[in-house]
């Protein structure tokens, strides 16, 4: 997920994107079963429009995370002929997603820390 | 009159057409595609605008191709990756199979295009193997 084209320009970094994409997945999944329209709606909506993802690139991330075992998916029919293909989070993704949030932890207590001692 | 089935119909041949085989994936696509388009409708934009907005959120075809492509070939395991970039970086040819799928179309190419998409074809496996540890690749 180092692809240019799966940021838009002028929101969030992409590299910020990029390392956050899959700690932001895991996050939603662990909340409740979702799809993948529904978890671009999301990060929209809580980013305030900030993290943009461009929608098809999910897909893929969804894939690969599925064959590392993270999340699991099933087809499921909504009528009118439609269907949608749900994810949940698995038990190798919890343990992945305590990993990630270990680690972004670390990383928001020391900027937490540079920013405080640069106010005082 | 805008049909939208035949819309989503010629979506997909456009999407296989660019690479992207895999039915299942297609389906996930679409089933995104309609979710925009019912969403876009709700907010007073006509059937084809919706479809096209729709079509252009998902992103340019060539990169999810090459996304999707990446996504399959981290399901090769990593052992035989590195053996079959060995052989490659010996000179092997990269299999017709694997090849075939990376670049659909390419057996109709004459020599000196086919020797380059090779050579692509075996930067993808690198790529994919050295960018798969951060963030996915």
């Amino acid at each position: 997920m180092h692809s240019d084209t799966m940021y838009d320009a002028a929101m969030l970094e992409k590299e910020l994107v990029a390392a956050s994409t899959e700690p932001i997945i895991l996050s939603l999944l662990a909340r409740g079963e979702s799809y993948g329209y529904e978890l671009i709606q999301n990060v929209k909506t809580l980013s305030s429009g900030q993290l943009a993802w461009t929608d098809g690139m999910l897909y893929p991330v969804l894939h690969r995370m599925e064959d590392q075992g993270w999340i699991k998916s099933r087809w499921v029919q909504i009528g009118n002929g439609r269907k949608r293909k749900y994810y949940s989070l698995q038990k190798n993704g919890r343990t992945a997603l305590a990993h990630k949030r270990e680690q972004w932890s670390i990383l928001t207590s020391v900027f937490a820390g540079l920013w405080k001692e640069q106010h005082v | 009159m805008f049909d939208l089935e035949q819309a989503l119909a010629q979506w997909r041949r456009h999407m296989r057409g660019a690479g992207l085989h895999d039915p299942a994936a297609l389906d996930e696509l679409e089933s995104h595609l309609r979710e925009e388009i019912d969403r876009q409708i709700q907010r007073g934009v006509s059937l084809p605008d919706a479809f096209a907005q729709a079509v252009q959120t998902l992103g340019p075809t060539t990169d999810l191709q090459r996304e999707f492509a990446k996504a399959t070939l981290t399901r090769i395991p990593r052992w035989r990756l590195w053996k079959r970039s060995l052989l490659r970086l010996l000179g092997f040819p990269i299999s017709i199979r694997e090849f075939i799928q990376l670049h659909p179309g390419s057996h109709r190419l004459g020599p000196f295009r086919l020797g380059v998409t090779v050579h692509s074809a075996r930067r993808e496996v690198f790529r994919a193997m050295n960018g798969n540890e951060a963030a996915g690749g």
